[in-house]
């Protein structure tokens, strides 16, 4: 650390250090104004990691790292449905972060220099039926995948802050189909690199409906690896639930021609968001 | 096309064995190698390489110039793939390499020719060895081109066996999947 | 092929090939989704092992091992390099290649020691600690990167290197840079497979 001349006004010793980290227990630090003054330099983690940096990774490291967690839990569990709970957990955590995550990134006007996508900044329309959802899919599909791939961070201006580019937050989505939407087509690009291949309405159940992968990235390297799917779904149900969505989430595999690992991932929502749905078309 | 190919562990155990047949034929008429027989088929070949390697006269292993060790690159388009075209796994784009690669295998045997078929051995810096056994009616088929392919299987190892967290390193592969991509390698030959 | 030509041109062509197979040959992903699955695992880890760092190291260390061991085979069917003669050789091509193969970056190699058989690697931008701020309790004990640890442990003994990897300092702990150090033990010789010489 750089050698600091003037001292701020204070006898807490953490301030001079600020690698101390973010004290849990004791919660956030008061400061004075000439103290924060001092700091010119804020925490990364509140100004430039929010930004969508389009940086990759390979397929193989993320596979590896999924496998050895895969293979961790295994170790650590001792009934297949233990396995299959805790995996859904580490998925739970990141869905919950997302919901937050890209809500925040796709309030980001598309007038700015970023250039967004309508399907970001506007809601898609309200299909009812699951006919109308299916046909529906596919335009909805290809404007967002051009659309998300757009959305980078220009690096050169890295230390401004993600917020200071969103004049309003976009509108939450409040209807079954918005969010799930949301999830076919924003989340799973960030997350795969290209929207769901299919969102279906169940005809049976009023409650069920079905986001469907032709071939799961993460698993596509495990034969029988439909039971570590659990993990997109833990994702899935994260998002939905801390959207006040509460569901349950359960993967299937039901194979195509061609497509041998087809994924179906089965989302149930909770009755009383049905109800809730009831009433707000009343 | 190979008639078979088989996966050695570093310690001389075999891990995998497929047979390839261009036409059926029934099981009774041929005189099929029992697993037991694939087994010291396996570790006989291993020793054999590794003894082979050490019967190398001192004047040819002291030789100035050793014998170019390259494989020139041999492309393994699939066309079924090309629309639309099918991911190879972790490997981007329609070959999972495309240049000439070194031999690692460089005083090991690399093959044994018997009147019927020739044994190709390739082996990885890690130990690992892939055998492919072909008939010598083929005329297409030489060394080049079967290590181009071994390399490949190599590739799809990589893929389907190491990035299965239920396989155990060293032990049998059971995996369909790799059963399956391998298949379809194979049939491209 | 290059054996022959002088170090400094097998160096570059370590860095091509690297950026080669990297931009070619190498399918990627979202570098989010990488460190949110790691994020996932270290926090339970944490939760697990109820804030013992010095086994959540551990831990991360043998998970990261089980992906070394496997992970070298991939490394090798994607670049066919030949055996690296020695250290120096090795330091550029886990730079240069393995880590601009699996995560697009190359670390820069410093702080050899005289006997050549021990090296640091830099890695002040690293994708599984993006996002990340320590809590204070495990600032003090946690590698939060410990996993490349094990990594680089196990694909090494893979061929035949048996080195001591470990971290001497993280910018997550505050310090002016994270860097990791590799030491050579010795190369096992009677475990390299015959047929290479």
């Amino acid at each position: 650390m750089s050698q600091r001349i003037i001292l701020p006004s204070t006898s807490d010793d953490r301030v001079f250090n600020n690698s101390d980290g973010y004290e849990y227990t004791i919660g956030p630090k008061q400061s004075l104004p000439n103290e924060a003054s001092s700091q010119p330099t804020p925490s990364r983690l509140y100004s430039e990691s929010l930004m969508f940096r389009k940086q990759e990774v390979s397929l193989s490291a993320v596979t590896f790292l999924f496998g050895e967690m895969i293979a961790h839990i295994h170790n650590t569990s001792k009934t297949a449905s233990e396995c299959e709970v805790k995996l859904n957990d580490y998925g739970f955590v990141i869905g919950s972060k997302l919901l937050e995550l890209l809500n925040l990134r796709a309030s980001v006007p598309s007038n700015t220099y970023l250039r967004s996508s309508n399907f970001l900044s506007s809601s898609t329309p309200t299909n009812t039926s699951a006919n109308a959802m299916h046909s529906g899919s596919n335009t909805t599909a290809s404007r967002t995948v051009s659309g998300v791939s757009d959305i980078y961070y220009n690096q050169e201006n890295s230390a401004e802050s993600l917020t200071t580019l969103i004049s309003s937050m976009r509108s939450r989505d409040l209807t079954i189909l918005d969010i799930l939407q949301f999830i076919h087509g924003t989340v799973w690009s960030y997350l795969f690199g290209h929207v769901s291949d299919d969102l279906v309405k169940s005809s049976e159940r009023e409650n069920e409906y079905m986001i469907v992968d032709n071939l799961p990235l993460l698993t596509q390297f495990i034969p029988n690896g439909v039971s570590c799917d659990f993990f997109v779904c833990g994702i899935i149900q994260g998002f939905l639930n801390n959207a006040e969505f509460p569901c349950s989430v359960t993967p299937h595999l039901m194979p195509l021609k061609g497509f041998d690992q087809r994924v179906i991932y089965l989302i149930q929502f909770d009755k009383h968001v049905l109800e809730r749905e009831g009433l707000r078309s009343e | 096309m190979p008639q078979a190919v088989l996966v050695i562990n570093k310690s001389g155990g075999l891990i995998y064995h497929r047979d390839f047949e261009e036409v059926e034929v029934e099981v009774e008429d041929r005189n099929k190698p029992s697993s037991n027989d694939l087994l010291i088929l396996a570790s006989t070949l291993h020793s054999t390489f590794a003894i082979a390697s050490q019967l190398t006269p001192k004047a040819i292993q002291l030789q100035q110039q050793p014998l170019p060790n390259l494989v020139p690159y041999v492309p393994m388009i699939d066309p079924d793939n090309l629309v639309p075209r099918k991911k190879l796994g972790s490997f981007k784009g329609d070959d999972y390499f495309k240049e000439p690669f070194q031999n690692w295998n460089k005083s090991g045997i690399r093959s044994i020719k018997t009147d019927q078929f020739t044994v190709y051995i390739y082996q990885s810096l890690t130990g690992l060895k892939l055998v492919a056994m072909v008939s010598n009616r083929s005329d297409t088929i030489n060394e080049t081109v079967v290590n181009n392919l071994l390399r490949r299987i190599y590739c799809l190892y990589s893929d389907y066996v190491m990035k299965d967290p239920f396989y155990s390193l060293e032990m049998p592969i059971k995996s369909e999947l790799f059963d399956t991509k391998l298949r379809n390698l194979v049939k491209q030959l | 092929m290059s054996s022959k030509s002088s170090g400094s041109a097998q160096l570059r062509s370590l860095k091509i090939m690297g950026e080669d197979v990297w931009k070619n040959r190498t399918e990627k992903v979202n570098a989010e989704l990488f460190t949110l699955t790691y994020g996932s695992i270290v926090s339970q880890l944490c939760i697990d092992y109820q804030r013992d760092f010095q086994k959540v190291n551990k831990q991360l260390f043998s998970m990261g091992y089980n992906i070394g061991v496997r992970l070298i085979e991939d490394f090798l069917a994607k670049t066919a390099l030949p055996r690296c003669e020695n250290m120096v050789k090795t330091s550029e091509a886990i730079s240069k290649c393995a880590f601009k193969i699996f995560l697009n970056m190359t670390p820069q190699v410093t702080n050899f020691s005289p006997e050549k058989d021990a090296f640091s690697l830099i890695i002040d931008e690293n994708p599984l600690s993006d996002f990340v701020e320590l809590p204070m309790d495990a600032m003090k004990q946690l590698w939060y990167s410990n996993i490349l640890c094990g990594v680089l442990k196990g694909a090494l003994q893979m061929v035949q290197l048996e080195c001591d990897v470990w971290f001497i300092s993280d910018v997550l702990k505050g310090d002016a840079h994270t860097e990791l150090r590799i030491k050579l033990n010795k190369v096992l010789k009677d475990e390299i497979p015959i047929g290479e010489d």
